[in-house]
């Protein structure tokens, strides 16, 4: 944990014009590196009761990470920040929101698999939800300030991203925030949207709040703000009250007139005539519009425009990732992007901007990482000739001058420029027709930069196309050729030769009207789907299985429908569930626990030797305590394992499961230790024919149903296993969620075992271990999502209980064994295969 | 002196080989040795496959369904015929790429997760065991059993057979355009992607090739034993695992080693049979194994975080 420094010297000449209004925030002297990269250098700032104060300022100028400083997020290297008063002396995010700061996120940190109103409810700190009187009206009364159009019980993952974006901003203001950031709050926005906003900033700070109100759009901040300060460069350029600035003046202090970081001379003479080494014509997918563009050989073309206006995605549709129409000609010749191993063949190569995310492979070498794409090219009959790949490689590093130590060290030991120069090497040596880069010198210092520009620039004059998208306007300035300025997913602009300065692409950027429409939004899913998609619809499928099953064998044998069969079937069907019940619960924090079978059958083996036939009270009771604190302490061990030594939850629980068999084989190598027989008669008592343990266990559902939708316990469940990350910054303690999830789980697995102890009377070693994949598939089958935040008990419930069906069927349909077996086995792969079908919306609205 | 990720497993292999005789006298003997190896040849081509899984994220947990399948199709299905052995190796190693395939395109195309995918499979493969074995065993022929007692160079057959694919299997790795591609779509898939590799390809040719390693362990393990049990892959799921871990393979995918993991299943066996000849009941194996992965990723974790301080010094 780094300190908040020393900078305790408040107010560094910039005094407050009166005195009457109070300073909300006030950062002093922050200085904040990322690896190595300064992105705040010393900057102060502050805010006043009453204002709208906005930053503004290029792509990384730093104006997200200074605002991440005052709500907690990130932690400075040094510097001092002050909320309302009083200084911040841990940074945390549940830190700031207590002193009355609320940041609204760029990235919303909404829980996918949480309704709208479980969102705002979690996110609450205690002091106002002990306040909320009637959980539905109180929410409904939140939407309706802002006119949402959605309901509070919609999953957020079902909201397109600009009700997401409403979503994030209604939980930030409805704590009553001192300070309230937004940051690039009208991205996602229509006219409406944006109009709507700018009544509730102004009711906001009517009311003595602060808005500080980051944009990259001059005239939203003319229409809205007091006051703005400008950072470039991790530096405040000034603060200025916005009417004494007109929007021109506001673009010139943001573009700065810092001196030009040396640019490789431009292209002399482009042969217009010549045949383009990349024709695109009319190219149309998600994001973009019929965009036309011709490259010739030697030019450099940039593609700019404001974030998620088409540009990425087109560049992104040419290397094949995403599907596009239209027509591309590479050297003439019609070519197939559909894929992006059919981008390669047609010779056009992608530069991914993500580095870490989309091309690196971050565990191999240098080396390997240089030669991946041009792999084939140095082979004969798919054997590498090391030597001639070898000399390759080198030749790239020494023409692009990387510095590593070696070819085989990791890649990820390199600076994020010579990383960067490997992306750029390995297209380079498939030797591409053209060359497609996303934001080249993203994460690079400026020496890298210069020598990056310089590799682009050798690699067109070289006789190849570049193209690359930026959203840094000086950059496309000093290197392209041309430029294409992106609107809407359309080119609404195209700048050549003289024209290509730095001033004219911010300014068509900055001052595109572009409005998104609302249209887009409107898609909702039909009432089948959202059913689909709901909690209670795999219970339902369930129920009519069953029932359907039933029918079938009563039909089949008059054995079926007796009240023998049932109570035994009841018996028999008591244990899973509570094993399953305890699956679930690891299951929705995201977590898998395959020693749940083991483990029952341990608890059975330990009762063995105390619950016998003619022993004392004591001992009985003696028994089932120890095998309760063996349960526990296997439950502490699964945590141990997975939370402090960070082995995944399958690999961990797979060796809990290995070590709980050996030790139950170790204390009873064959089945022994009669139980006491009046013990297991009370266990499996019967109200009629119905086993009052059965009772129980649906009883224990139906609360733990309850307590999963209501409870505080249910939320922070769900909130962790939909997104870990997410749920700490909404100030869920995630670590002892993770804790009582596992302990819960081995209880319940206990009970399970208590059951399995009375029905086989003695103590068998192996007798739990099908429990595991029973567990699994009942609540897969009850509608449990694999990759946590969702599922029903009563699912988990009916999914086990469609499982002891199946077995009591097949035996009266005098199935042969192994109908068991693939019952099961289908039943689980063909749950998981239909949610994980319906799950795929969630993966592609959250996935950023 | 540091020890390279892969090459730690060779040396704690030789210290125990080392200290053995020591534990328990004559348990370095020829025929200790003898006996020993066909099992550790069999764990190591079982380990083999879950380490191709392994470097492709995934696991496989139908090992089990797997190899009792594989062993009963190359006993059965010849009845003691030696006429049909040929035959019935086909049909056992056809099997195991199905069962791969079956695995690779359900965690590949659609989406399961890898475990509940493969624990899914398993339960198919046991009841395609239960219904064609009837729920008891039959032996092997005796050709294919003479094969497996044989010696070739003074070693016996399993082994020299192992040692063969295994090299092979790690050549191809190293020093093939599809052994690079295989690395480092493991290591990034999206970047594979983006980089013009067909990913799903060699997603799902992970789990076919892992089917054909344990179609290959069950048939050495049927010729070795004569009358393998109904579900003799029970026993064979963990130490995979274990070998898989120990070897230094990375469980996130990417960089792995299927020599250090056969070495692994060496050690693994060795100390087994070590356990076993101090007079331990079986079952402490378990224990054994679990241990092991317990130890192994303590130790791979520890690990890590000391090369991230001494990397980042301050």
């Amino acid at each position: 944990m780094s300190q908040p420094g020393a900078g305790q010297d408040q107010d560094d000449g910039v005094a407050p014009e009166r005195a009457a209004p109070s300073v909300t925030l006030r950062l002093s002297k922050v200085t904040k590196r990322f690896s190595g990269v300064v992105a705040l250098k010393n900057v102060s700032f502050e805010s006043l009761a009453g204002e709208v104060h906005a930053l503004v300022g290029e792509n990384g100028a730093g104006k997200s990470t200074l605002m991440g400083v005052a709500a907690g997020d990130v932690v400075p290297d040094a510097g001092a920040v002050e909320i309302n008063g009083a200084m911040v002396e841990v940074f945390s995010s549940a830190n700031s929101t207590q002193r009355g700061l609320a940041l609204v996120h760029q990235h919303p940190a909404l829980l996918p698999d949480l309704t709208v109103a479980e969102n705002l409810i979690l996110a609450m700190p205690s002091a106002v939800r002990s306040q909320i009187r009637g959980r539905a009206a109180w929410v409904r009364e939140r939407l309706s300030q802002w006119d949402a159009e959605f309901s509070p019980n919609a999953r957020i993952k079902s909201l397109s991203m600009s009700e997401q974006h409403l979503v994030e901003l209604i939980k930030a203001t409805s704590f009553n925030p001192r300070v309230l950031v937004l940051d690039e709050p009208t991205e996602h926005m229509d006219r409406d949207g944006i109009e709507l906003l700018f009544r509730r900033i102004r009711a906001t700070t009517a009311a003595g709040c602060t808005v500080i109100y980051i944009s990259h759009r001059i005239h939203e901040v003319k229409a809205i703000a007091d006051r703005v300060t400008v950072l470039r460069d991790g530096e405040i350029r000034g603060t200025f009250n916005v009417t004494d600035l007109d929007v021109q003046q506001i673009v010139n202090l943001v573009v700065g007139r810092t001196l030009q970081s040396a640019f490789p001379p431009k292209a002399a003479m482009i042969d217009a005539e010549a045949e383009p080494v990349l024709a695109v014509d009319r190219l149309s997918g998600a994001g973009f519009n019929a965009v036309t563009l011709h490259a010739r050989r030697g030019e450099i073309i940039g593609l700019a425009g404001i974030e998620g206006n088409g540009q990425r995605e087109f560049l992104r549709a040419l290397a094949g990732l995403v599907p596009s129409s239209g027509q591309v000609r590479v050297n003439g010749e019609t070519r197939n992007v559909s894929s992006p191993a059919e981008s390669r063949r047609a010779a056009l190569v992608y530069v991914p901007r993500e580095r870490h995310r989309e091309a690196l492979m971050l565990s191999l070498s240098v080396g390997k990482n240089i030669g991946l794409i041009a792999l084939a090219r140095n082979a004969i009959f798919g054997v590498i000739d090391r030597r001639r790949e070898l000399a390759e490689i080198n030749n790239q590093v020494a023409a692009l001058s990387i510095k590593t130590p070696r070819l085989e060290t990791q890649i990820q030991n390199l600076s994020g420029g010579n990383q960067q120069k490997v992306v750029i090497a390995r297209c380079l040596m498939d030797q591409p027709a053209v060359l497609l880069a996303d934001e080249p010198s993203q994460g690079v210092d400026a020496g890298a930069r210069f020598e990056i520009y310089t590799i682009l620039r050798a690699a067109a004059s070289g006789g190849r196309g570049v193209v690359i998208a930026s959203a840094d306007a000086m950059e496309l300035e000093g290197l392209c050729d041309r430029v294409l300025i992106f609107s809407r997913g359309s080119v609404i602009a195209e700048l050549s030769g003289a024209e290509v300065v730095e001033r004219n692409i911010t300014e068509a950027a900055l001052t595109a009207t572009a409005l998104r429409t609302r249209g887009a939004a409107a898609r909702r899913a039909s009432p089948l789907m959202s059913f689909l998609q709901g909690d209670y619809a795999p219970s339902l499928v369930l129920l009519v299985a069953i029932l359907a099953l039933g029918a079938f064998a009563s039909f089949i044998s008059p054995y079926y429908l007796t009240s023998r069969n049932f109570s035994n079937m009841l018996t028999l069907l008591t244990a899973t569930t509570f094993v399953s019940l305890g699956q679930l619960v690891i299951l929705l924090v995201g977590a898998i626990d395959l020693s749940v079978g083991p483990l029952t059958g341990l608890v059975v083996v330990v009762a063995s030797f105390l619950v016998n036939d003619g022993v004392s009270v004591p001992s009985i009771v003696g028994g089932f305590l120890l095998s309760l604190l063996v349960a526990a302490a296997v439950g502490c061990t699964n945590w141990f394992l997975t939370r402090r030594a960070r082995i995944t939850p399958v690999i961990a629980t797979l060796t809990t499961y290995m070590g709980l068999q050996g030790v139950s084989l170790l204390l009873r190598p064959v089945p022994d230790g009669l139980f006491n027989s009046d013990v297991a008669a009370v266990i499996e008592s019967h109200i009629g024919f119905v086993p009052v343990a059965f009772l129980a266990c649906v009883a224990l559902a139906a609360l733990l149903e309850y307590g999963l939708r209501r409870s505080r316990w249910g939320l922070t469940l769900r909130a962790v296993g939909s997104g870990e990350a997410n749920a700490r910054r909404v100030g869920v303690n995630v670590g002892l969620t993770y804790f009582g999830a596992f302990l819960l789980c081995s209880l319940l697995t206990y009970l399970g075992g208590v059951m399995l102890m009375a029905q086989i009377g003695v103590g068998d070693p192996t007798a739990g271990v099908n429990y595991t994949l029973a567990s699994i598939t009942a609540v897969v089958l009850g509608g449990a999502s694999l990759f946590g935040g969702r599922g029903s008990f009563v699912g988990a419930l009916l999914g086990a209980t469609l499982i002891q069906q199946i077995i009591n069927v097949t035996t009266f349909v005098r199935l042969s064994p192994a109908w068991q077996y693939w019952l099961l086995g289908i039943l689980t792969l063909v749950a998981a295969i239909l949610y994980s079908r319906l799950g795929v919306q969630r993966r592609t609205t959250s996935g950023s | 002196m540091r020890l390279g990720r892969f090459s730690a497993i060779w040396v704690a292999t030789a210290i125990l080989l080392g200290v053995s005789p020591f534990i328990a006298s004559g348990s370095l003997s020829q025929a200790a040795i003898f006996s020993m190896l066909p099992f550790a040849a069999i764990l190591a081509l079982v380990a083999v496959g879950q380490t191709l899984v392994v470097q492709q994220r995934g696991l496989d947990l139908s090992i089990p369904g797997a190899i009792s399948l594989c062993a009963l199709l190359v006993t059965k299905f010849p009845n003691q015929s030696d006429a049909l052995v040929p035959v019935a190796i086909a049909l056992t190693l056809f099997g195991g790429a199905v069962v791969g395939l079956v695995n690779g395109l359900t965690v590949a195309l659609f989406g399961v997760a890898p475990f509940v995918a493969t624990l899914g499979v398993n339960a198919l493969l046991l009841g395609f065991v239960q219904w064609y074995s009837g729920g008891s065993p039959t032996g092997a022929a005796g050709a294919l059993n003479q094969w497996a007692l044989a010696t070739t160079a003074g070693l016996p057959n399993t082994v020299v057979l192992t040692v063969v694919l295994i090299a092979i299997a790690q050549a191809m790795l190293l020093l093939t355009v599809s052994g690079r591609r295989f690395e480092a779509v493991g290591d990034n898939p999206d970047a594979a992607l983006a980089a013009g590799i067909r990913v799903l390809r060699y997603q799902v040719g992970s789990y076919v090739l892992a089917g054909v390693c344990y179609a290959i362990a069950a048939i050495l393990l049927a010729a070795f034993l004569k009358t393998p049990g109904v579900f003799i892959g029970d026993t064979y799921l963990l130490p995979s695992v274990a070998a898989v871990v120990l070897g230094g393979t990375a469980l996130t995918g990417g960089v792995g080693n299927v020599g250090a993991s056969a070495i692994a299943a060496l050690f693994l066996t060795q100390l087994g049979q070590l356990v076993l000849s101090i007079g331990a009941p079986t079952a402490v194996q378990l224990l054994i194994q679990s241990g092991a992965i317990a130890v192994g990723m303590g130790l791979r974790e520890m690990n890590q975080s000391f090369l991230l301080r001494w990397l980042r010094p301050g």
